[in-house]
């Protein structure tokens, strides 16, 4: 079943089509990459599906339900919830108290409530944080709770970023290169834990991701895009021996395994 | 370094904070019995009234530093002080509203203006924001000059009476005819906006704040609406800091324009910075070192500006977390230098 539905969106700026007439359908459960070269419109198709940019033309169809001008956190409420290309999230933060930020949409802060400090607030509250050590448990980042994101390397901060976006229960979790800047053996470490969390809760997953070997091993279906345009569709391996896409993206004579 | 190493030398902000306050409630009841037993001994209406003014300002400075938490740099606190105080003194003057109805009123004026203000304003950030701030507080102040009815023009409100009478349970008969009254009263105020804000910070509310400043994109990508935020902690320190206003015009019987200058939220810029705006006490703190400073020098009152202005720079200077983070440098160079003659132990005195 259709989940996520793009049916011919555009974007401009001025008169270059960062995205032209895209058409993408996600299944419920799926692991979708969107590969393309450099500024071929990854980034901007996710902010357009987030929210973040207005669409020119065309339609975003989440569970049937129409996204024309919704704002970003209406449409997080949805299910539809985003990490960043660049690491982003609260460096001031412990790990532990990022992914509590990340509860905010499943678990409302009552004004009141939180002014008079009750028991049952503060069984909410230690629910909670019992939950919150479990993402982290499931994100492998349980032994550094008490750290501050600032100061743990690069792959970690990706993992937390993650950990995050999934704090917030996804229908849809749109990983902007999870993997940008890990190395080998970090990388296929983050692959297993991505699918973990496909497994675990169903979520379905939107990938952009310059790793091809990464996202050979990682995804079931790949949307391939150029300028704007969507020029390939299918299995890792239907893509490996497309010609268009190893003329576009991956160039002539290059092995994509 | 080692894994525990890193653990011990990298607290959170927030959760050294957290763990700080935890022996807040100690530290609060003793302070509070402190306070409440010191009119017993200090008898001079002198002395209490300086507590009293410091009472007042702590409301102003921690509703103001809440609003510098949430990434807004507010440059207009003196326009709300000044709301809550002109409404709830029209309020009880013209409309013959008790002052115990008139204050919380007051205060919900303010929060209104800082909602018709807040949803526009506070999609401004850094500098432009405290312009806008700033000229709520300049149009304010206009208005109350230039409309002698009802504002009273340059010259303010004169002669506004005190609360009215009130009986406690126990206690008796309340009449507002002596300072120590006004003691209490303000000691209650203070304690309460304390306690909301404190509250506040400490619930995942504070967390929410924080996240806002470190990081608005991802936030609203999590589903936070930023927006409401952001306008829900304005209206409730505006608010707040309106009841401090309102208690001001009615302990001082007598308000003016220039009362409520930018030069209020200068002031209260100063105690937060001095004091340290990272912690919830810093600018209490701050407060009640430059106030009291303020009184201990009162024979050199021209060049009191001055005095704070130098003592700024210099902590900026030289302890950029306020003095709240002198005993964290303390303790730490104390640390290093006690770690110098062992050789063995310690390799962190470099890089924490």
């Amino acid at each position: 079943m259709t989940q996520l539905e793009l049916k011919g969106v555009s974007k401009f700026f001025g008169g270059l089509a960062a995205v032209n007439k895209l058409d993408l359908e996600v299944d419920h459960g799926e692991i979708v990459a969107l590969i393309g070269p450099n500024g071929a419109g990854k980034t901007t198709a996710f902010n357009l599906i987030t929210g973040e940019l207005g669409v020119s033309d065309g339609r975003i169809l989440f569970e049937g339900q129409d996204l024309e001008g919704m704002r970003p956190h209406q449409i997080a409420k949805l299910g539809i919830v985003r990490t960043y290309q660049l690491v982003t999230l609260f460096k001031g933060y412990t790990a532990l108290e990022n992914i509590l930020v990340g509860f905010h949409l499943q678990s409302r802060i009552g004004f009141f409530e939180s002014l008079l400090n009750l028991g049952s607030y503060r069984r909410k509250e230690m629910a909670l944080y019992r939950e919150a050590l479990e993402i982290l448990d499931i994100m492998g980042l349980r032994h550094i709770e008490d750290e501050l994101a600032e100061n743990m390397p690069h792959g970690i901060q990706r993992r937390l970023g993650v950990a995050i976006g999934l704090a917030a229960k996804p229908k849809i979790l749109l990983l902007d290169e999870p993997l940008t800047g890990m190395n080998p053996s970090e990388a296929t470490e983050m692959i297993k834990t991505i699918r973990s969390i496909r497994d675990r809760f169903g979520t379905t997953l939107v990938v952009v991701e310059h790793n091809m070997r990464a996202v050979m091993a990682l995804c079931e279906q790949i949307v391939v895009i150029n300028f704007g345009n969507k020029i390939a569709e299918g299995s890792p391996k239907e893509i490996q021996s497309n010609p268009k896409v190893i003329e576009a993206y991956l160039g002539s004579g290059a092995n994509a395994t | 370094m080692t894994k525990t190493q890193a653990r011990k030398t990298t607290v959170s902000r927030f959760s050294r904070e957290f763990n700080a306050l935890k022996w807040s409630p100690l530290y609060f009841v003793i302070t509070l019995l402190v306070l409440c037993f010191i009119p017993l001994f200090i008898r001079n209406n002198y002395s209490l009234h300086v507590l009293i003014a410091v009472f007042y300002h702590i409301i102003y400075v921690t509703t103001y530093r809440f609003v510098l938490r949430t990434g807004q740099f507010h440059f207009g606190a003196h326009a709300f002080i000044g709301i809550g105080a002109y409404a709830s003194v029209l309020l009880v003057m013209r409309a013959g509203v008790s002052f115990w109805l008139a204050m919380p009123a007051a205060g919900i004026v303010a929060a209104f203006f800082a909602v018709l203000i807040g949803y526009p304003a506070l999609r401004l950030k850094g500098v432009y924001f405290a312009i806008i701030t700033w000229g709520a507080g300049a149009t304010f102040r206009f208005i109350y000059i230039r409309f002698k009815e009802p504002f009273g023009g340059p010259l303010g409100i004169f002669s506004i009476p005190g609360p009215d009478p009130i009986t406690l349970p126990g206690i008796g008969v309340i009449d507002f005819d002596e300072k120590v009254h006004y003691y209490f009263l303000a000691l209650f105020l203070m304690v309460l906006t304390l306690y909301i804000l404190h509250r506040m910070e400490r619930s995942r509310f504070g967390l929410v704040f924080g996240a806002i400043r470190e990081g608005d994109q991802l936030a609203r990508a999590v589903g936070i609406n930023i927006m409401n935020y952001k306008v829900l902690a304005f209206a409730v320190c505006s608010g707040l800091a309106a009841m401090g206003g309102s208690f001001y015009a009615h302990y001082t019987y007598y308000i003016s324009p220039l009362d409520f200058s930018v030069l209020l939220t200068i002031y209260l810029a100063i105690y937060t910075v001095v004091g340290g705006q990272e912690s919830f006490i810093g600018p209490i703190i701050g407060t009640v070192v430059l106030m009291l400073a303020g009184e201990v020098f009162a024979g050199y009152a021209h060049l009191q500006l001055l005095l704070y202005s130098g003592f700024l720079i210099f902590i900026l200077l030289f302890l950029p977390g306020g003095m709240v983070s002198l005993p964290f440098l303390i303790n730490k160079s104390l640390r290093r230098l006690t770690s110098r003659g062992k050789k063995d132990l310690r390799h962190d005195s470099a890089g924490a």
